[in-house]
């Protein structure tokens, strides 16, 4: 698996199992994931309160969602989702989402493509 | 009498003219607001792009400016985000220099400074500047140098210091030039969270989150994915032309961009796909059921808020306060006072609850007793010098453009004064008075907050029996200013 940009991954084969990691550095946890991703399926899920473990098979399409619930009062002013993708060959790699205090969710569009 | 007069003059005339100038922002306005948010938390164009290419971001807008496409719907605007009213910056409330009524269960998780006139049982209006702060968090936002991993790092740590995290203190000092003493310190507190979990952060809520998450399923990224793929399947080549222009214009932007570069960007953006959409009655629909889950979405992340929210609040304050003749006053409508040459100090126990009350407002009560830190040689003065019962009702008033969100408080307390309040009777023109008994006071406070700054500014209109030492009725305005320093240490670097 490369990447490619942000949200776009080449997979090096057909059928290329790719397991992704989220991790979001304040509670609580506000991902989800279109489901099925099209074309695919979810498998070995995994949850915490602070992160979240998916496994699915290349190449496929999905949207995630990624929201907050900052205090208003707080002064911190946003939190950052980690996702991490690895493949079956090659550097694990992923993106960064800065989610805005008022300013969720945010709907980004995950591409994995031959 | 000057500072009683203006401060009328602003309680009176600042709600009016700020409500008249308030200009409401229309649906549109909200969702380019939120737009400009998202894209501006974003470190480098990068990161930016993913979010003006994909069409999901950009339903409330649609929905808000094609109104054909509401069908009744409401765009979801956080209706949640409610001003927090529970967190004092100030003086405690059982202190001698404080303008208000009561503490209140929250203070702030770094520093907070507060310049304060007034005092609300005592004889002489005081000025006094007021810093509150909490040595475990200032000690980990300097050992992490960064806001976030310092919350972060301080409450992956053990009890203890998660403990000492949940004292902070204050120091207050006196700036009046008339006092004739030379000590400026005019007391200092210790604030203790004994059971504080309004933050949705906390621990204490992630049963509460899992279920809200089991409840939000996977209806919001579906519903996008299902206008991804009609614009997909329906226009090709329109959506693949957008999201080529979306990403060219985004990336066109200045490396920090401002705010109206920003929702210059995005509103093009915004208006290039309503070209596409608006077109299609089908793909409408889909903007729909995108608007639709988000609603849904936001319902059950405001319900676990309110949940949140009406949770109880319990703390415990420890205030000494430091007296001086500078405490009462020179002459009374009876005649000259004079007052004991040794006035001992105080010390005030104070619990404090705070209680969710309706519609985001919020009830404080205080209960406490102050003791003498040291009996006079001479009399039979005992150690208990009053008690004291304290309730406050704050209500969140809408917000004003361009400033933020007002609170309206309402308060009143009892104190019972066992004993003479400086320790022994004054003197009412070389006559010895007794002022033990009861005082009690109605106040009223409008605080206006500096959008985005920190800063507050109260405004108080205060009626009293009487005061400690003179017993006369009693009408007082107030002004104050305070502001919450962890402002300036959030800033994303």
């Amino acid at each position: 698996m490369q990447k490619v940009n942000e949200t776009h991954y080449k997979v090096d084969h057909p059928s290329e199992r790719i397991s992704m990691d989220v991790t979001v550095d304040q509670r609580p946890y506000l991902a989800s994931f279109e489901d099925p991703p099209k074309g695919s399926r979810w498998e070995d899920v995994r949850k915490t309160p602070t992160s979240e473990h998916r496994e699915f098979v290349a190449p496929t399409t999905f949207d995630a969602s990624f929201d907050e619930a900052l205090p208003a009062a707080s002064a911190v002013d946003h939190l950052t989702y980690t996702v991490t993708f690895r493949g079956q060959s090659g550097p694990s790699a992923g993106t960064s989402i800065n989610v805005p205090k008022g300013g969720g969710p945010i709907e980004i569009t995950f591409v994995f493509q031959l | 009498m000057f500072v009683q007069r203006a401060a009328w003059f602003l309680l009176l005339c600042a709600v009016p003219a700020a409500y008249g100038q308030a200009a409401q922002k229309s649906p549109a306005d909200l969702a380019l607001d939120k737009l400009v948010l998202q894209v501006k938390a974003q470190s480098d164009a990068d990161h930016r792009v993913p979010i003006v290419t994909n069409a999901g971001n950009f339903v409330s807008y649609v929905v808000a400016v094609k109104p054909d496409a509401k069908l009744g719907m409401t765009p979801a605007f956080h209706a949640y985000e409610e001003q927090r009213i529970d967190k004092q910056v100030s003086e405690a409330g059982s202190a001698g220099g404080t303008d208000s009524a009561v503490s209140k269960g929250s203070v702030p998780w770094l520093f907070g400074f507060a310049l304060e006139h007034g005092a609300v049982t005592q004889s002489v209006e005081k000025n006094n500047i007021v810093f509150r702060g909490n040595v475990a968090n200032v000690a980990s936002a300097l050992k992490n140098k960064d806001y976030i991993q310092s919350y972060l790092k301080l409450h992956s740590e053990n009890a203890l210091i998660r403990n000492t995290a949940a004292v902070s203190f204050s120091v207050s000092f006196r700036t009046s030039q008339s006092d004739q003493t030379k000590n400026t310190l005019a007391g200092y507190a210790f604030h203790y969270d004994i059971y504080n979990h309004r933050d949705p952060r906390d621990k204490h809520w992630d049963s509460l989150w899992a279920v809200a998450r089991s409840k939000m399923g996977a209806s919001l990224p579906n519903a996008s994915g299902a206008l991804r793929d009609i614009l997909e399947s329906d226009f090709p080549t329109e959506f693949a032309n957008w999201k080529q222009r979306a990403d060219a214009t985004v990336r066109a932007l200045p490396a920090t961009p401002g705010d109206g570069d920003i929702r210059s960007a995005v509103k093009a953006i915004a208006d290039d796909l309503l070209g596409i959409v608006s077109t299609s009655p089908k793909v409408l629909t889909v903007v729909e059921s995108v608007a639709t889950a988000i609603a849904e979405h936001e319902q059950i992340k405001n319900d676990a808020i309110a949940t949140i929210n009406h949770s109880p609040i319990v703390s415990f304050e420890y205030s000494d306060v430091q007296q001086s003749a500078a405490d009462a006053p020179t002459t009374t409508s009876a005649g000259a006072v004079t007052a004991p040459a040794s006035i001992p100090n105080l010390s005030n126990f104070n619990v404090i609850s705070g209680l969710y009350f309706v519609a985001g407002s919020q009830f404080t009560l205080n209960a406490g007793t102050t003791i003498f830190n040291s009996l006079p040689s001479v009399g039979k003065t005992g150690r208990v010098r009053d008690y004291r019962v304290s309730g406050q009702f704050d209500v969140p008033l809408p917000e004003i453009a361009n400033i933020g969100k007002p609170t309206l408080g309402f308060s009143g307390m009892y104190l019972h004064l066992l004993e003479e309040p400086l320790g022994e009777q004054v003197k009412v023109n070389d006559v010895a008075v007794s002022r033990t008994g009861g005082i009690a006071f109605f106040q009223s406070k409008l605080t206006l907050p500096v959008k985005g700054s920190g800063v507050k500014v109260p405004i108080s209109f205060t009626v009293a029996n009487r005061t400690e030492l003179i017993k006369e009725k009693e009408v007082r305005g107030t002004i104050g200013v305070t502001f919450d320093f962890d402002s300036l240490f959030s800033k994303p670097k």
